[in-house]
């Protein structure tokens, strides 16, 4: 048992009366030296790489390129193709991320609250679309918005919501929100365990003890459970925007990035560019790559510093 | 918590252990570390068991196995990319970057075979180019194939009569649409694998070039044809089945393999493919393989002879420049050659095999023999830049891909985002003429001699054989 | 309690009805691996297969190499998470217990990168392992897959660290034990919860990981994993789609079988904890 002020690494332990919190430096180092290696090597050196890349006149083939310093930037922005396909990536966040954030809450609640049955059979099954293989996650969808004999189809139009038969996938117009729906089926599982664990993560003694000052359940979802949720829900919501901008195999599969470009994501177009095209130009990927992360970096800094300051205020 | 953890490792290692067990002689922990084998990619899986038979006929002979794995052609792309970067793209490897030949071997990507061009056989000899399979007098590769084309007409007997095939636009037009009002909208005229839009363009192509045009190029004036009478006349049939309510609507998301199997399964009548979708219904669709025939490119006009033009055929296998056994991988791939690999090959109905004859000695199914009848008789070699002046390479790879190909603004007109499709095919055209002279002057810059006039032909004919005493 | 139950069983209905519509594409899956390729497309969307084979099975464990593959996913996905599991729970505690100089820099930096598309950095990774000689090994693999993301499980153990009460861990002090023991005695095995989640989602991206598998794996063929094996069933002209959906079935049973047992551990397991 330490008794005195010594701990190893050089920190001093204040005695109790002094609130401050001496900082044990070393320990923290070493607790983070894992991380700290691994993201350097495997998260910041790629990125970083990948802005220089953006430098050069590159195609696939070579093992150098040549140096044009902003050329591919200047390219860029001339390129329709390229603010296409910022247009789709927000447009497609603009879909998916709050409808897969609400819907994969609204479950959680269910899922959680004392009314449910056999609730881990639920969110067994609600997951299992997450470790369904992608390829075939692309014909089956082909084959349920057929606009033949796809049950889509069919139900709408009995429901008259329809009056003829519209190929969802392939139509110019709703491609992008139909990719943006099966995202949502498909991933709405990961969601569903975050929010199960910090709904979970809530004291029950909370509840207890709110019931017995006589809150009803809409009285204690409010005053408790939201408010406590808000941390986990930052996060979440943040994984949810990452995920959706990151888009790729599932859009692959499922359009391609058709019809005529019209769901081609910023994923899709940097991976059409650095690996599909007739020349490869990884140069004009990477400089893609890196506008489209700074936009992103932009943002949410920006975000964070909105909530700083509002948090300092208060 | 931790005795959960424990119980799952032991459950997953237990599991993971008996499958080890399990090991069948063709999983690769075969090749074992130390021995020398060779590594083979390629996207030819419907070919690999008659790969395996020649690998092991030269694993008798050279000592050293081959190790396959069987490739998506995109992945094998990114893969071959990332393998270049770090040494360790494997021995023979089957060359997916299209006609970019020149330009990989400029980079240094291969590796010569361990045989010089006497060596091998003469009617291997006649087939080597300079630009293509030679470079600097040394062979680098051979074709196994012979040129082929993807406007072959398919259809299923027992879904079409013989009096309702079609030979000209206009016939195919009608039928389309009769088959698909009598059916009341559950067979439709035809399935196109619009989303394929590689294949759309070459199909267009193949399709004008039935019709009496030379097809992308006018080889005597060298310009682009994107928006010539031709090619807009192709289009519009595609357009006219389109707002016929002929094609099956689906396939605007179909590449050629769902577009295949909606066909296969009777959904569409008609399929335009090439001479290996009869190897596939036979191998995955067998049910329906009595049912299938094949009939000539749909054109203009049926009453005269027509001819589709390809550039010489191309290699398909390269040796890569950090293969420790070029000697032993040289002999393996001289295997690909001969009468009886021509037959084989022609066996499984696949890309016809550099020699047609082969063909008829084959036991194929008729509508294979008809097919590559068709090539043989209907195909002829037309010029090709790169083959008089090597340094056109450095203008295709300079060149930037343009984008919306003729392929797909029809995709963009059958889903409702265009409707002016001879517009956008003028603006392509414009545009490509244009990429092509900026790419021209470019390369002139970097001192190369190259221009516009690497891309004329004056002694070209349509209807004569481009062959290589005319360049 | 009728009305609870009344109420119980109505929910159990409706979200069962629900839950199955949601899982239909995966029926569809296993019940193509049934079918034969031409009957998958002449019966569309119905599910119960005319013709019943294995074959496909057969085919999944060897076409897709499963018998050496599964062993690889195994060995590599446990080390993955036993990799990540530790680094982020000792990152996410010290930035929440602490407010040390540069937290902010580095949470910026995690975030932002957190942010930046994926796309190119394939290859300067590649190419990294290279140098480092890290390629054509199970190694290299493992390091790249627990090195790469993972920021989210970071945040996560810290938002939980920082919602734990201090009064546990100033208990602790006061009883004399150090900042390693606090750690490890108190505050991690709360994680419950929070280390089962990121136990799931390492889990599954990891064993369903492609591109990094193949990519370090070009020269080893012999230590790749189960969804490289996939790639053997889509070859250029035809989809062998009951090998695929058989070999997709094969690939999803394990995360599943995981998900299932680790839910357990979902339950609050600080109730009780705090007597206060």
């Amino acid at each position: 048992m330490k008794d005195n002020a010594r701990l190893p690494f050089g920190g001093i332990r204040m005695k109790k009366r002094n609130k401050v919190k001496k900082i044990p430096y070393g320990w923290i180092i070493a607790f983070l030296m894992p991380t700290l290696i691994l993201f350097a090597l495997y998260t910041l050196y790629p990125s970083l790489a990948s802005v220089v890349y953006s430098l050069f006149d590159w195609n696939g083939f070579s093992l150098q390129g040549k140096f044009i310093g902003l050329g591919n930037y200047e390219e860029l922005f001339h390129d329709d193709l390229f603010w296409n396909s910022l247009k789709n990536t927000l447009l497609f966040l603009l879909y998916a991320v709050p409808c897969r954030f609400l819907f994969s809450l609204l479950i959680a609640l269910l899922l959680t609250s004392v009314l449910c049955p056999l609730k881990s059979t639920f969110r067994t099954l609600i997951f299992i679309p997450v470790v369904t293989t992608g390829a075939i996650i692309g014909t089956i969808m082909t084959l349920i918005f057929d606009p033949g004999n796809g049950p889509i189809n069919l139900i709408l139009m009995k429901l008259g919501l329809l009056d003829k038969s519209i190929f969802f996938l392939g139509n110019a117009n709703t491609a992008l929100v139909t990719s943006a729906l099966i995202w949502v089926w498909k991933w709405t599982g990961t969601s569903l365990v975050y929010w199960i664990a910090s709904i979970q993560s809530i004291p029950s003694e909370l509840y207890e003890a709110a019931r017995i000052d006589g809150a009803n359940s809409f009285q204690r979802f409010g005053s408790i459970t939201l408010p406590l949720l808000i941390p986990f829900g930052l996060i979440i919501l943040v994984l949810t925007i990452s995920d959706a901008m990151k888009v790729f195999d599932l859009m692959l599969t499922l359009t391609g990035g058709g019809p005529f470009y019209r769901t081609e994501v910023m994923e899709l177009f940097i991976y059409r560019h650095a690996f599909s095209a007739s020349v490869p130009r990884i140069g004009y990927a990477s400089a893609a790559a890196t506008i489209f992360g700074l936009i992103f970096v932009v943002i949410t800094l920006a975000q964070g510093f909105v909530r700083k300051s509002k948090k300092e205020e208060v | 918590m931790k005795r959960l953890v424990l119980f799952l490792l032991v459950a997953f290692l237990s599991v993971g252990l008996f499958a080890h067990g399990t090991t069948e002689s063709a999983s690769p922990s075969d090749a074992t570390k130390g021995q020398k084998t060779i590594e083979w990619w390629d996207q030819f899986l419907p070919l690999a068991e008659l790969h395996r038979t020649l690998w092991d006929k030269a694993e008798a002979e050279t000592g050293v196995p081959v190790v396959y794995t069987q490739y998506d052609a995109a992945k094998l792309k990114e893969s071959l990319m990332l393998a270049y970067r770090t040494g360790s793209c494997p021995d023979v490897f089957s060359q997916v970057f299209g006609n970019q030949t020149k330009a990989m071997y400029d980079e240094g990507w291969f590796s010569s075979l361990s045989v010089t061009k006497e060596e091998l056989p003469s009617y291997i000899q006649d087939s080597l180019f300079e630009g293509y399979t030679m470079f600097d007098g040394k062979v680098y590769s051979f074709p196994t194939m012979s040129i082929n084309h993807v406007a072959p007409l398919w259809y299923l007997t027992n879904v079409v009569s013989p009096d309702q095939v079609p030979h000209t636009y206009e016939e195919a037009r009608k039928v389309a649409k009769e088959i698909t009002k009598k059916s009341g909208n559950s067979v439709y005229g035809f399935v196109v694998p619009i989303a394929f839009t590689e294949r759309m363009n070459a199909t267009f192509e193949d399709m004008m070039m039935a019709s009496g045009s030379p097809g992308w190029i006018d080889w005597n004036t060298g310009a682009y044809q994107y928006d010539s009478p031709a090619a807009q006349e192709v289009f519009q049939f595609f357009v006219d089945l389109w707002d016929d309510g002929s094609i099956l609507p689906a396939s605007i998301n179909l590449n050629m393999r769902s577009a295949r199997e909606r066909w296969a399964a009777g959904e569409a009548a008609f399929i335009i493919d090439g001479s290996w979708n009869v190897g596939v219904v036979k191998s995955s669709f067998p049910t329906v393989l009595d049912y299938v025939d094949v009939a000539e490119p749909i054109r203009k006009d049926a009453s005269s002879p027509y001819w589709i033009y390809k550039t010489p055929p191309q290699a398909s296998f390269f040796i890569s420049s950090n293969s420790d056994c070029v000697k032993e991988a040289t002999q393996t791939l001289m295997k690909f050659m001969g009468k009886d690999y021509y037959v084989a090959l022609a066996e499984n109905m696949d890309q016809p095999p550099l020699d047609l004859s082969a063909v008829a000695e084959a036991n194929v199914h008729p509508s294979y023999k008809k097919v590559c009848d068709m090539f043989a008789k209907t195909m002829l070699y037309r010029p090709d830049p790169l083959l008089r002046n090597l340094d056109v390479s450095k203008v295709t790879t300079e060149m930037r891909d343009i984008h919306p190909t003729p392929a797909e603004i029809y995709q963009g007109y059958c889903s409702g985002a265009l409707t002016d499709w001879k517009a956008e095919l003028k603006k392509y055209n414009d545009s490509m003429t244009a990429e092509r002279n900026r790419a021209i002057k470019k390369v002139q810059d970097q001192g190369y001699n190259v221009s516009l006039n690497d891309w004329i032909f004056p002694n070209f004919v349509y209807g004569e054989n481009f062959s290589s005493d005319k360049y | 309690m009728n009305r609870k139950s009344i109420a119980k069983i109505c929910i159990g209905v409706c979200f069962g009805a629900f839950c199955l519509i949601w899982i239909y594409p995966f029926l569809w899956m296993f019940s193509a691996s049934f079918k034969s390729t031409m009957e998958l497309f002449t019966s569309g969307l119905r599910l119960i297969p005319k013709s019943f084979s294995f074959d496909s099975y057969e085919r999944a464990w060897i076409k897709g190499g499963f018998s050496v593959y599964f062993m690889n996913s195994v060995v590599v996905t446990i080390s993955t998470i036993l990799i990540v599991v530790i680094r982020c729970a000792l990152a996410g505690y010290v930035l929440a217990m602490y407010d040390f100089k540069g937290k902010k820099i580095l949470m910026a930096l995690f975030l932002a990168t957190f942010m930046i598309p994926s796309g190119t950095t394939i290859i300067p990774t590649v190419e990294l392992s290279d140098k480092l000689g890290l390629l054509n090994s199970r190694i290299g693999l493992i390091l790249a897959m627990a090195g790469g993301g993972n920021i989210v499980s970071i945040f996560l153990y810290k938002a939980f660290f920082e919602k734990t009460p201090k009064s546990l861990s100033e208990a602790a002090t006061i009883d004399g034990a150090g900042f390693f023991t606090v750690f490890s005695k108190i505050m991690l095995p709360m994680t419950g919860p929070v280390t089962a989640t990121t136990i799931i989602m390492t889990f599954m991206g990891s064993w369903n990981n492609f591109m990094l598998p193949l990519v370090f794996t070009f020269g080893t063929p012999q230590y790749r994993t189960l969804p490289v094996g996939m790639m053997a069933f889509q070859s250029v002209n035809e989809t062998d789609w009951s090998g695929m959906t058989a070999a997709g079935t094969l690939t999803l049973i394990p995360v599943l079988v995981v998900f299932i047992i680790l839910q357990k551990y979902f339950v609050n397991s600080i109730a009780g904890a705090i007597k206060e």
